[in-house]
């Protein structure tokens, strides 16, 4: 009977895990957008490989005629081609050639740019055979043409970047639908130059991708990637870009970067950029210090021509946002402030643009990041936030127009009158490939983006440089021609890195593409470049007859053919990674909700269903506990319907996909493994919870409620306030602006059941220092989170160098100071923490068990490493005492390790002791073996953890110690009350215990130095022992510092809570029943703990929800922040509390 | 001499006979108190050009100041248990009561989260004596060194008539206001109100008006009762 119950328990508590599991894959699978970051780099030569190397188009010999050539060629080329395709007579065709050498020979020596054009001429005397070597000889001689992937075209780009700068401050108020508002159309001299200068300079609506936040954004336009919140990689901690980004590559093509401003920029490139002038960008109130910084440095930089690439960042606009909102006055302030700069930076830019200036080739690029909502907040996806402006303009004119079917809008010019449609949109995804197409760099490994034509036939440099004088008729084709075979060039470079980067990272990612998605991108890439082998078939022979004007017609419009192939499949490319990376799975995340609510359900019932058993143990009520059978059939079967269902009706209507209804089923199909694995946990709990209503004793149950009642006369108000306390912190977490200080909600409410606590232990009279002390450690606890008391240099550890230059400085008595008060801050806790150990330890050495003998001796010496560790890391980095290179890589590498290897050790000894010992009978002493194994455990994980935590760990680990030790005691303090007035275990009891350790845990989270955000992850704890990455090893270390002192400690030391408080009267009393009591206690506790997490936790998760879908509504200013909260902590919480829970059970058992 | 007659009586209650007040007398003390409270946080300042929000030291100064004397006037006719000692002698005791109850109070705010910073010390120091004035001193004038008596009403809260309902329910209300009035702090809406301990005060006033609101109807429907039954 009772190994019956128990293994009921056990399977119980499996299939809640199992429950768990499910919604958590299904949420997170919808939820953790998550791209792993390749660290592979796009080099120079690579570009080889590629299929449409520039012969391709034009010779198609295997000799490649560099496209700088092909450039200055193409005009000629286009002729021969023509004489030779066509089968006019040689007259006509000389004629036209000799007509244009007429005119080219006009145009000579009409100034230094010319000297293409000379060249041509000469060409088109010296015949076209020769021409190749001769420009072979041409392209040596000029280095400044030396091209990689694609030809510079463009010498000094200067980026002026405006934070959260909306759409519709720069756009006139026509193009909102709030009509004219006093924010609108302010950088009025932007609309002037795109009118006067045209082509020169454009505008486009450059639109962001969500997340919408200034580090993900400048990520995504430097890599031309899409960011997500997580991305797996090597650089596991801190912002720095590993992938291959733009900066990198002008790095490597020896090209110097000038940025000033934000200082995210410095994390981001922390090695890469040449001159920095970093303001900090953490202070929102702060509406000046950056851009006046950034105005300092940008004229003097502007002047000087050491640099390739300037970056001004300004965040003015973004902080008045976050502070007082778009619609504030200030607003408009800044913004024609920035007016009156663009206007002085581009008369400065004109002054210094003349031939032989600094500035004679340069672009100038104004954009905004990210837009923001009229309350300042941005990170969402709405229009307000993702639209933002981009202005470019060329310094030098460019020559020709495009064609219409390459731009995205129908008309060309941008002034008040033009409607909407007049504006050219731009994805942030084709900055980075269009930037690097015009600097001639290679494109960025990682790049899903399209090099934009409007952005690229902006500078001059991509149009063909020779002139014709006096203008020929079909001068514009031919410049065209020119251009558009040049840019298609580039195109396919683009399409075939695109190509590639899908491929890499389909074979080395964790989270793939979907298959059939993938397959039909790679059929549009085969397609355009067999459209292109057609093309150029057909070409030759097919133009009898025909003039050179309908030739140069019919080869633009096969350009502009074998252009849009491309363009579609990068399109298509970027859509399916849009798709892959910035758009949550809905279903998935419904379906893991729903999940949990269940999952919540079924824990109330079998909750439920433990009372129900009590004391005397019943076969019915235990084959409720968990009716496997039942269960078990019913989910299979369903589950088996299921399948059944889908396959046939797919069979049976495979030709008929127009009914909605069969199309969804048929969807269904696609992704049967988790239909099925859905259908499963629905069908299961609900299986589970519908037994109530069959066996549950109508009478019993009356019978139960009139107890209750009868019982609950004067409803505790302490059991009261708990529950109370879980809905209100489970509603503080639905509201976005209560997220960023939820360790002080934490804290409060722990206060506040403190205070009812201080107030029960008054009204009996007893333990009232016990309640006093509490309420004083839950306040230092809580300001210690807030406040470093000691300099965690843990964090440091891997960038050792960097803390002997910060604290070389230190005078030699402030180092030893320092070092005193922090060895006594580590130290003495330490000290006290294992001289308790050993007390405990020894007080119960007459028992049989040793359980306790081991840790008493390997936990001290544990934490003497710790201190020896953390010692030798101080006296180095402070340069007191010189420690030998060996000594210092021996406390550095392999103490930590010893440490990590005594708790895993310890952790089996106790395991294997308690398994020994539970084969003796007795149930007091089963009960110890219980006690003690949990005090094992707590004391072998502790070194690690307070290793992991850093030099706050002991100090924490000892208030912690004491705060637990006064809860404990309160706890008793009233379960002896409850005991005289009633004789009776009641549901409510437990739920004071466990919201007190839930918030407890909480509040431990938070004083660790831990946030609810992704970057707030302690990743150099990681590295405590290690230098090395290992995905599995140093995930598991962060998942340990992370959840360690708050999760894995309250966890394991459940049954210290129950055993203590029952241990002193019931042994005695009810001796038969107390282990009984004290093991459906703890999967109480558990359980209740495990039900408050998730109560909680979903209704996180409905914020994330809210937050992305209608973030406009939300009025945070780092809502960002927020979003990245918890599933990461949620999926470690739920994982680490459930294998806990097992094993618990199983050194239980 | 007074006081060990004082104290005398306190201990041996039951013995004594209990005080009965007219309803008129109860209701008035509890108009004079609200009247006192709103007048002291909202008028009284707004006289000298302060407000809680922008000068909030100022503000609690002005209320303590004009509620300190108030209630000392108003509780001074009320007692629990017949007195032998001097009115006087009473309201020296419960001039004590007001800095002890205010370091409880400042002790109970700190541990639930106000700040230890040194430039909110002032703050939380006006608060704890203003909140002292409106939980401590009424039931110090009142009950005195009856510690029973204290426990009963504020630890068990069972105020079992007139006068224990008018210090009982409106110290809660007070209490429980100001819990609430916390709960706006840690919002990030970067308000004015939200700093220490303005929205405290805020609540707390509001639950002691709404306390005073609630003690006044019991009061009305006992006392009454309890009145004419003694006559």
């Amino acid at each position: 009977m009772k190994a019956s119950f128990e293994s009921r328990l056990f399977l119980l508590l499996l299939y809640i895990t199992f429950l768990h599991a499910g919604a958590i894959f299904f949420f997170t699978r919808g939820f953790l957008l998550t791209r792993t970051e390749l660290s592979h780099f796009s080099l120079c030569h690579d570009a080889h490989s590629a299929p449409c190397a520039p012969a391709a188009f034009s010779f198609g010999s295997d000799v490649q005629p560099p496209a700088a050539q092909q450039h200055s060629m193409d005009h000629r080329k286009l002729e021969l081609e023509f004489c030779s395709g066509s089968n006019l007579d040689s007259a006509t065709c000389t004629s036209q050639l000799s007509q244009l050498a007429d005119g080219q020979a006009l145009g000579e020596g009409k100034g230094a740019d010319l000297g293409f054009a000379r060249k041509n001429a000469e060409l088109e005397l010296a015949g076209a055979d020769s021409g190749i070597e001769l420009k072979v000889d041409a392209e040596a001689a000029d280095p400044k043409l030396s091209k990689c992937w694609t030809e510079p075209a463009v010498k000094r780009v200067v980026i002026m970047i405006i934070d959260a700068l909306r759409f519709d401050f720069v756009a006139p108020s026509t193009y909102s639908n709030l009509g004219a508002m006093p924010w609108m159309n302010k950088l009025k001299i932007l609309q002037e130059l795109v009118d006067k200068e045209a082509p020169a300079a454009t505008f486009f609506k450059f639109i962001s991708d969500p997340p919408t936040t200034t580090l993900q954004r400048l990520k995504g336009l430097m890599t031309g990637g899409l960011p997500t919140f997580i991305d797996i990689g090597h650089s596991f901690g801190a912002p720095a870009i590993v992938e291959d980004n733009l900066i990198l590559q002008l790095k490597r093509m020896g090209k110097r970067v000038v940025m000033m401003g934000d200082d995210t920029w410095l994390q981001l490139f922390p090695n890469d950029l040449a001159e920095v002038y970093p303001f900090p960008s953490f202070n929102v109130k702060d509406l000046h210090t950056v851009d006046n910084g950034v105005i300092k440095e940008l004229f003097p930089a502007l002047h000087r021509d050491n640099w390739d690439v300037l970056i001004a960042h300004f965040l003015g606009v973004d902080h008045v946002g976050h502070i007082f909102g778009v619609e504030s006055p200030l607003m408009v302030e800044k913004l024609e402030q920035y007016n009156a700069i663009i206007e002085k930076v581009i008369s400065l830019l004109r002054d210094l643009s003349k031939p032989g200036s600094p500035h004679e080739d340069t672009l100038l690029i104004i954009m905004g990041d990210h837009g923001q909502t009229l309350n300042g907040d941005h990170g969402g996806g709405t229009a307000e936030e993702v639209e933002t402006a981009l202005f470019a303009m060329s310094m030098r004119k460019p020559r020709g127009f495009l064609p219409q079917q390459l731009r995205s809008s129908p008309c060309n010019s941008f002034s008040v009158d033009s409607g909407d449609d007049c504006i050219s949109t731009l994805p942030q995804l084709d900055f980075a490939p269009t930037l690097a197409a015009l600097l001639g760099l290679p494109f960025p490994f990682g790049s899903v983006g399209r090099v934009n034509p409007e952005l690229y036939a902006l500078s001059a440099g991509t149009w063909p440089n020779f002139q014709l004088i006096p203008p020929q008729p079909h001068e514009t084709f031919v410049v065209l021609i020119e251009w558009l075979e040049r840019y298609l060039t580039v195109l396919c470079i683009n399409s075939w890195q695109v190509k590639r980067y899908f491929e890499v990272y389909e074979a080395s990612a964790l989270s793939k593409f979907p298959a059939e998605q993938l397959s039909s991108l790679n059929d549009l890439y085969v397609k355009s470049h067999l459209l292109a082998n057609i093309i150029r078939k057909n070409q030759g022979p097919a133009q009898i007859g025909t003039g050179y004007e309908e030739f140069l017609h019919k080869r633009i419009s096969n350009l502009t053919d074998e252009i849009l192939s491309f363009s579609s499949f990068l399109k298509a490319a970027g859509l399916l990674a849009r798709s892959q990376w910035t758009q949550f799975g809905d279903v998935y995340m419904a379906v893991g909700v729903l999940t949990l609510i269940v999952s919540v359900a079924v824990h109330a019932v079998a909750l439920q269903r433990l009372f129900g058993i009590g004391i005397d143990i019943k076969e019915g009520k235990l084959v409720q506990l968990l009716p496997v059978r039942r269960v078990s059939m019913t989910s299979i079967g369903s589950a088996a319907m299921m399948i059944i269902i889908v396959i046939a009706f797919h069979s049976l209507s495979k030709n008929r996909l127009t009914n909605p209804f069969a199309r969804s089923v048929n969807s269904l199909k696609d992704e049967l493994p988790l239909t099925v694995f859905g259908v499963l946990l629905c069908s299961s709990a609900f299986s589970y919870l519908s037994t109530i209503e069959r066996s549950y004793n109508i009478k019993a149950g009356h019978h139960m409620t009139f107890q209750w009642l009868l019982n609950s006369k004067v409803p505790d108000i302490k059991n009261c306030a708990a529950i109370l306390f879980v809905i209100i912190h489970a509603c503080s977490l639905l509201s976005n602006s209560f997220i960023l200080s939820e360790g002080q909600v934490a804290s409060f409410l722990l206060a506040s059941l403190g205070l009812l606590y201080l107030r029960h232990a008054i009204q009996e009279r007893s333990k009232l220092l016990q309640a006093i002390f509490f309420l004083c450690l839950n306040r230092a606890l809580s300001s210690i989170g807030l406040i470093g008391i000691v300099k965690d240099a843990a964090v440091q550890v891997p960038v050792t160098n960097e803390i002997s230059d910060s604290s070389g400085s230190y005078a030699r008595w402030d180092g030893w100071a320092l070092l005193l008060s922090a060895v006594g801050l580590t130290s003495l806790p330490l000290i006290l923490l294992s001289w308790m150990l050993r007390q405990h330890a020894f007080r119960n050495r007459e028992a049989k068990h040793g359980i306790l003998f081991m840790p008493a001796i390997a936990v001290p010496s544990a934490y003497t490493l710790i201190i020896i560790h953390w010692l030798a890391m101080d006296l180095s980095g402070i340069h007191l005492v010189d420690m030998g290179d060996f000594m210092y890589e021996f406390s550095r590498l392999q103490l930590p390790r010893m440490v990590y290897a005594t708790s895993i050790v310890l952790t089996f000894v106790a395991a294997f002791i308690s398994w020994r010992s539970t084969t003796q009978k007795g149930k007091s002493y089963r009960d110890e073996v219980v006690k003690d194994a949990a005090v094992a455990l707590v004391a072998a994980w502790s070194p690690t953890i307070i290793l992991l935590v850093g030099r706050k760990g002991p100090l924490i680990a000892c208030l912690v110690f004491f705060a637990v030790q006064c809860l404990v005691d309160l706890q008793s303090l009233k379960r002896l009350q409850q005991e005289m007035a009633m004789e009776k275990t009641d549901n409510d009891m437990y739920s004071v215990p466990a919201v007190d350790w839930n918030f407890l845990a909480i509040l431990l989270f938070f004083c660790t130095g831990h946030r609810c955000t992704f970057d707030g992850l302690r990743y150099p704890a990681a590295f405590i022992g290690f230098d090395d990455f290992n995905l599995y090893r140093q995930g598991a270390l962060l998942a340990i510092d992370t959840f360690g002192l708050s999760h894995v400690l309250p966890i394991l030391g459940i049954p210290l809570l129950v055993a203590a408080s029952y241990s002193v009267s019931d042994i005695t009393k009810q001796a038969p029943l107390t282990l009984q009591i004290g093991k459906v206690t703890v999967c109480e506790c558990v359980c209740v703990c495990v039900c408050v997490c998730v109560r909680e936790r979903i209704r996180i998760r409905i914020i994330i929800i809210n937050v992305f879908w209608c973030p406009g509504a939300h009025k945070t200013k780092e809502s960002t922040k927020c979003e990245k909260h918890c599933p990461h902590k949620d999926l470690f919480t739920n994982e680490k509390t459930v294998k806990l829970k097992l094993k618990y059970r199983s050194l239980c058992l | 001499m007074a006081s060990s007659q004082c104290e005398g009586e306190a201990k041996a209650h039951g013995s004594v006979k209990q005080h009965f007040y007219s309803p008129g007398l109860l209701q008035s003390v509890h108009l004079l108190s609200a009247v006192t409270v709103v007048f002291g946080v909202w008028i009284l300042p707004a006289l000298f050009g302060f407000h809680l929000i922008t000068h909030p030291l100022q503000t609690i100064r002005c209320t303590v100041g004009i509620t300190l004397p108030v209630v000392l006037l108003a509780y001074s006719p009320l007692q629990l248990r017949k007195r032998t000692c001097s009115v006087w002698w009473v309201i020296g005791h419960a001039f004590l009561s007001v800095p002890i109850g205010a370091m409880a109070v400042a002790f109970l705010a700190i541990a639930c989260g106000a700040p230890i910073a040194v430039e909110y010390a002032s703050r939380t120091l006006h608060w704890s004596i203003f909140m002292s004035i409106l939980l401590v001193l009424p039931a110090a004038m009142v009950l005195g060194t009856s510690w029973p008596d204290w426990h009963r009403i504020f630890a068990l809260t069972r105020p079992k008539r007139d006068v224990e309902f008018l210090i009982c329910i409106p110290a809660h209300g007070a209490a429980i206001g100001a819990w609430l009035g916390a709960w706006v702090m840690p919002l990030d809406w970067d308000r004015l109100w939200q700093d220490w301990p303005i929205s405290c005060t805020y609540g707390a006033v509001g639950g002691y008006l709404s306390g005073l609101f609630v003690s006044s109807i019991l009061t009305y429907f006992q006392s009454t009762f309890d009145w004419l039954k003694a006559e």
